[in-house]
């Protein structure tokens, strides 16, 4: 029986540790979809010069992000429906992004569709290399924090039950 | 349609005192007015709908034009600017955008910026508009060169649009290619306007290299394209009638007379190409046929249908 709740308390709080570890997984993703997006999204306005909306929409069947569905679908219904577009709208259902990253995102896709195409695609190679620059501070977050968080939470699981155990 | 690129309180408006089907065209005018021509007159456009008192009127802002721009272009100017480069902005349905501004210029046009009018032109379907002159253009089995002039606005692209579907409404099945420059006869995939059974088009080419390209690769019997006017448009016709294909064109001119002092016809008319001309004006109502004519320049048909 002591066992059974040791084992169900190191369990839990290991879980509690993998939850806010998965925050950094999630923003690693995020940016990596983001990143893939932005090099689709490029070759199709010089190949094709599909409409905004449709490419979008052809988009989010190979993005794997969550969070970055939300937020395209976010971008669409703000523009199509001309609600107010701004920071809270825009991410609205999105909550591990930082303010910088945030504002980042929100001027480009503020401007978005806005130039022709060679101008629209300087934007997309500049928005590029930024969303480079955050991904690796992801995936550096992630190496640092992600297991960490884990192990923390079933040492803290392990302490828990000895003191009551 | 109309209600996809306007403001919502704006077509709110608009439609009030009139319909949609009725409105032929909408201007809008930073700090002016915006006027609304219905039924070929025209009213200027205040909260309450189409009046005649400038001072009721809506004021339009360099930000609503601007709005109005990128939604026709679906949000993507990127995927239009050769279209702005040009001063218009075709949106589904035949809707066509004449856009002012500032032309950006380095060594060739780059884009239109900073929007200070619009003219939007809203076509209209009219049925069996040409019927009258369909057995001119298929006369006793045989297919003739037709060319349909006019000034702006009396109906050349309607009279066209029509014509084809005719083909169709006849149970004719020839093949035709349209060479649609400004992508307004076809009018686009969303809202595309009948135009029977049997016809191809390619949107958004010039007409020199639609020409080649159809013929090459569609084996048209008839090629139907929209206002004639340089010398290269000529020189494409004069390829489709060398490889023995009909043409039905259209063409801005008041009347023969102004048709024969342009220069660029010249080589046209005297080889005699184009077997039927037909004279539209709006005289008494849009597409009104003022005559057809031969080759020659004699009158087969004259006055008002």
């Amino acid at each position: 029986m002591k066992l059974i709740l040791i084992l169900v308390l190191v369990a839990l709080c290991g879980c509690v540790g993998f939850k806010i570890s998965s925050n950094y997984k999630q923003r690693q993703k995020f940016f990596q979809a983001l990143n893939f997006f932005l090099q689709s999204f490029k070759t199709e306005i010089n190949f094709t010069s599909n409409r905004l909306l449709k490419i979008i929409e052809h988009a989010k069947n190979t993005i794997k992000s969550k969070e970055l569905n939300t937020l395209l679908d976010n971008y669409s219904v703000l523009i199509q429906n001309g609600h107010d577009f701004d920071n809270v709208n825009l991410f609205s259902g999105i909550n591990f992004l930082k303010q910088q990253e945030k504002e980042t995102i929100f001027i480009f896709f503020k401007e978005l569709g806005k130039t022709d195409v060679y101008n629209q695609t300087d934007s997309i190679s500049n928005m590029q290399n930024i969303c480079s620059e955050f991904l690796l501070q992801t995936k550096k977050d992630c190496d640092k924090y992600c297991s960490l968080y884990t192990k923390l939470g079933v040492l803290f699981g392990l302490f828990i039950a000895l003191i009551i155990v | 349609m109309l209600k996809d690129i306007l403001p919502e309180a704006l077509y709110t408006s608009l439609v009030k005192k009139c319909l949609e089907q009725e409105i032929n065209e909408v201007r809008i005018r930073v700090n002016k007015p915006i006027v609304v021509t219905c039924n070929n007159k025209s009213y200027f456009l205040s909260e309450n709908g189409i009046g005649a008192n400038p001072n009721q009127a809506i004021f339009a802002s360099a930000e609503l034009i601007n709005d109005i721009v990128f939604k026709a272009c679906d949000y993507s100017i990127y995927s239009v600017n050769e279209q702005l480069k040009q001063g218009f902005l075709m949106v589904d349905g035949g809707i066509r955008l004449g856009i002012c501004g500032e032309v950006v210029k380095d060594e060739s046009i780059k884009t239109i910026k900073n929007f200070s009018s619009l003219c939007i032109r809203i076509p209209h379907l009219i049925k069996n508009a040409a019927l009258p002159i369909f057995n001119q253009v298929l006369n006793n089995g045989e297919l003739n060169n037709t060319l349909i002039i006019s000034p702006p606005g009396a109906g050349k692209t309607t009279m066209l649009r029509d014509l084809i579907e005719q083909f169709s409404n006849h149970n004719y099945s020839y093949n035709i290619f349209i060479a649609d420059e400004r992508g307004e006869i076809v009018g686009g995939n969303k809202y595309s306007f009948g135009l029977g059974h049997f016809f191809d088009s390619i949107s958004f080419l010039n007409k020199k290299d639609s020409i080649l390209f159809g013929i090459r690769s569609m084996s048209p019997d008839i090629i139907v394209t929209d206002e004639l006017g340089a010398k290269c448009d000529f020189e494409a016709l004069e390829y489709a009638f060398n490889c023995g294909v009909t043409v039905i064109a259209t063409m801005h001119a008041k009347n023969i007379e102004e048709l024969k002092s342009k220069n660029e016809f010249q080589d046209m008319l005297q080889k005699k190409y184009f077997k039927r001309i037909v004279v539209l004006s709006k005289q008494n109502k849009v597409g009104t046929i003022e005559g057809i004519y031969r080759e020659n320049l004699t009158r087969i048909y004259g006055g008002a249908i």
